[in-house]
């Protein structure tokens, strides 16, 4: 790099570090003078009753913006359609490689450490219905766990390759499942019935647990490849 | 509850379950794609016959009634917007079954391209910001995944598309970040998130200022308003034709229409002939840059994609035109903006779906090396004579009514500037429409062969330019349906 | 000044740096990143908005905003990360722009 594009460099990093500091001492002026407001936590509060969970972001999550929640599990698998147009075999340059066979203590403490794993991630989801936690962490951290089994060089059965893309879908497919059955009752897009609205959230949950799970997984290794 | 009023949800979840089904379907099922399209199209039908009937109507997704829930909203501004977006897909849907011809970017497709149709509808029905959101974001991510199908194309242009699709990813998700820095701001401000609650309370202050600044700016990236046009030619023009068509013809025009909705709904109180002229001045600057741009470009998809951002340049021209709404002239104003949105959906794909004929006929799109159209493909010349006048504006078609109403309202409120834009934009539009149409008629060269373009395709370009030059004769029963339970 | 409010600054202020790493690097990954910053300062600011008032129990809606926005981001950076491997393969070099530096 010569002098010069070294100046202009430097030139336009001041001019941007000019720009964004001024924009942000004007966000700053704003932000102090930002009015106060209780938000929705009080009608929230006096509906929770109705929504079969006790948690109240799980009830706004997969109750009242049950919808919101019906098109953000729909942005992941569009993600995973999206990845997998564009991940060919001659752009896997990054292969993954096992570079150390046999790491006995990674395997070992892997062993050790997985069914623990598992459990944190169940409970995460039963807990979403009465306390922080749910769906998407559960989900998560099960996703986890399949790229740590994978790196300690314990690659899944090959017959998870059959299920993976049900399993991607699955979430989806449920909410969606559900919305359409109970349109066909004749209620309004995802109106659970209150005294089912609990197991109907729990289910749901799950199959978006799962399917979180294998998305992630999926996102972002390349878990499944076997030697 | 009656099935007349689900119909809104079913033009939301069809897609879905269509964009769902492929995702998992190993073998391509063109039945399956009808039976989709038509259903989606039927639904949208459906809800445009019952608002024509009886009036706007609303739907609370999980029976909560705002601020709880998130309520859609089908007015005849949205169900216009809809029927557009019906229209353009099944002959979409249609086309691509013959234009993937490999199946394996069939396969990609179609579940990006339903996930696509469903976040429109849902946008064009969304009552609620933060609802929006999720739904930018669903159409955001669709659009640029779709940018990257690849198709029958060479190594140089499947890097192109590639690139185009980075740099369309990157500007997007600014894009929507500084949406939602302004929802968050707006919902710290009044604790609702739904539109008609928050239209009534809102009131002006620093920082709903700075809502809607970060909202607008969002917005206006997304739609490609000059000067944040830059990402628009490349991933227009690089994208595969069917693609390109909706991204030309439908996903630029989403987050217009949601300017539209906020500038003349919720932050009403902010427009002012000041701010009017800021859009206009930009839509203006719109108009001279893409078109001077198209003037030298030297493919097809180029040339057109350069025309889009001239004739979203156009759409700007409402704001201050309609700035004083309730006179005469700003509703004509409206009217004109509304009606070249839509007719320049139909035009638009039209051309990018001809220009899809013509790589597939000539195995490239250089305008230079297209001779022969006329004579051997009498159905993609037709086509892109009838979508060329939509686009110039000639009389009969669509885009004729949407400018002659433009200039008599920027006339009549005295605002005579901007016909003159109008007219010199015309001017060079006619000029670039017709450097397409003076190669087209030249003769075949010698050495080439041509490959042979299914009739379907053919068809369905024409098709669409027919929408285009027709709808310059149903002026009258479309801008009703746009005053149904309008607003503003 | 409430402590709230600091949790308010600092989200907007790691939306600004995130944006002026974006503009200012050329390193693709480092873009993809910086974006990813600017999501997290949105984010932070938005459950910073949830326990401002006078309320005994924060405000639900804005912790599910920020989980529907992070799956998005999340989705939308893989995407990403695919785009990236991609052009590294066509091109061998991690920049948008085809000069050579």
């Amino acid at each position: 790099m010569s002098e010069k594009d070294i100046n202009s460099h430097l030139i336009k990093r001041i001019f941007l570090g000019i720009l964004t500091t001024g924009l942000f001492l004007i966000m700053l002026a704003v932000i102090i003078k930002l009015p106060e407001n209780e938000g929705l936590e009080e009608i929230i509060r006096g509906n929770i009753d109705k929504s079969g969970v006790s948690n109240k972001v799980t009830a706004v999550l997969l109750n009242f913006r049950g919808y919101d929640t019906l098109i953000e599990v729909g942005v992941l698998l569009l993600a995973v359609a999206g990845v997998l147009s564009i991940r060919t075999a001659d752009t896997e340059i990054i292969r993954y490689q096992s570079v150390k066979p046999v790491d006995a203590v990674l395997s070992a403490f892997s062993r050790l450490i997985a069914p623990l794993i598992f459990l944190v991630s169940c409970y995460l989801l039963f807990a979403g219905a009465y306390a922080p936690g749910g769906a998407f962490q559960a989900g998560s951290v099960l996703a986890a766990l399949f790229v740590l089994l994978r790196l300690s060089d314990m690659p899944p059965p090959r017959w998870i390759n059959v299920i993976t893309a049900g399993m991607i879908a699955s979430g989806f497919l449920v909410f969606l499942a559900i919305a359409g059955v109970l349109m066909a009752t004749g209620v309004n897009l995802l109106q659970y019935p209150s005294e089912y609205a609990g197991s109907i959230i729990f289910f749901i949950e799950t199959a978006i647990m799962a399917s979180t799970a294998f998305i992630f997984a999926e996102l972002f290794s390349e878990w499944r490849h076997n030697r | 509850m009656p099935l007349a009023d689900q119909w809104m949800v079913w033009s939301i979840i069809i897609p879905l379950i269509g964009a769902a089904i492929f995702f998992l379907l190993k073998e391509r099922h063109h039945t399956i794609i009808v039976i989709i399209s038509l259903l989606t199209l039927l639904s949208t039908a459906g809800l445009a016959f019952n608002v024509w009937k009886t009036g706007s109507q609303f739907h609370y997704a999980g029976g909560w009634q705002p601020p709880l829930g998130i309520v859609l909203y089908a007015d005849g501004m949205s169900i216009l917007m809809m029927l557009m977006t019906a229209l353009v897909g099944l002959s979409i849907s249609l086309y691509a079954l013959r234009y993937f011809s490999d199946k394996r970017s069939l396969k990609f497709f179609l579940p990006l391209w339903f996930f696509l149709w469903a976040s429109l509808n849902a946008l064009f029905l969304s009552g609620d910001i933060f609802n929006i959101y999720v739904t930018l974001e669903l159409l955001s991510l669709s659009a640029v995944a779709l940018v990257t199908v690849s198709s029958q194309q060479d190594t140089s242009q499947r890097r192109d598309a590639v690139f185009a699709g980075m740099r369309y990813l990157l500007i997007s998700m600014i894009g929507s970040l500084c949406y939602l820095l302004g929802v968050a701001l707006l919902y710290a401000g009044y604790g609702v998130l739904d539109l008609k609650l928050l239209s009534e309370v809102i009131a002006p202050s620093p920082s709903v200022f700075a809502a809607i600044t970060f909202i607008t700016i969002g917005l206006l990236i997304k739609t490609a308003l000059f000067p944040l046009h830059f990402w628009l030619p490349p991933a227009h023009a690089n994208a595969p034709a069917p693609v390109s068509a909706v991204l030309s013809g439908l996903v630029v025009k989403a987050s217009f229409y949601l300017l539209v909705r906020l500038w003349f709904g919720v932050f009403s109180f902010a427009l002012s002939s000041e701010s009017g002229l800021f859009f206009g001045l930009l839509g203006a600057s719109g108009i001279l840059w893409g078109s001077f741009f198209a003037l030298r470009q030297k493919t097809i998809k180029m040339l057109i994609a350069y025309s889009t951002v001239a004739q979203i340049g156009y759409m700007f021209l409402l704001f201050p035109l309609a700035a004083d709404m309730p006179s005469l002239w700003g509703a004509m104003a409206m009217n004109a903006g509304i009606y070249h949105l839509i007719s320049h959906a139909f035009a638009k794909s039209s051309l990018f779906l001809c220009s899809g004929n013509i790589i597939l006929a000539f195995g490239h799109n250089r305008i230079d090396g297209i001779g022969g159209i006329a004579k051997h493909y009498p159905l993609t010349f037709s086509a892109l004579g009838l979508s060329g006048l939509g686009i110039i504006g000639l009389p009969i078609s669509g885009g004729f009514i949407a400018k002659w109403q433009f200039l008599t309202a920027s006339i009549g409120s005295g605002q005579w500037w901007w016909a003159v834009i109008i007219i010199t934009g015309s001017l060079m539009a006619a000029v670039y429409i017709y450097i397409i149409w003076s190669r087209i008629f030249a003769p075949l060269e010698n050495d080439i062969v041509l490959n042979p373009v299914p009739k379907s395709m053919e068809i369905l370009a024409l098709f669409l330019s027919l929408i285009s030059i027709f709808m310059g004769l149903t002026a009258e029963p479309v801008l009703q349906m746009l005053h149904i339970g309008r607003h503003f | 000044m409430k402590t709230t409010m600091l949790f308010s600054i600092a989200g907007i202020a790691v939306f600004f740096i995130g944006l002026y790493c974006l503009m200012a690097y050329r390193h693709l990954l480092k873009k993809i990143i910086a974006v990813n910053v600017m999501g997290t300062g949105v984010f932070l600011f938005i459950v910073s908005i949830a326990a401002r008032a006078n309320i005994l129990q924060p405000d639900p809606v804005p912790h599910a905003m920020v989980l529907t926005g992070i799956v998005v981001t999340v989705s939308a950076t893989a995407f990403g990360l695919a785009l990236f491997k991609r052009i590294y393969y066509e091109t061998g070099k991690p920049y948008l722009d085809n000069e050579d530096k």
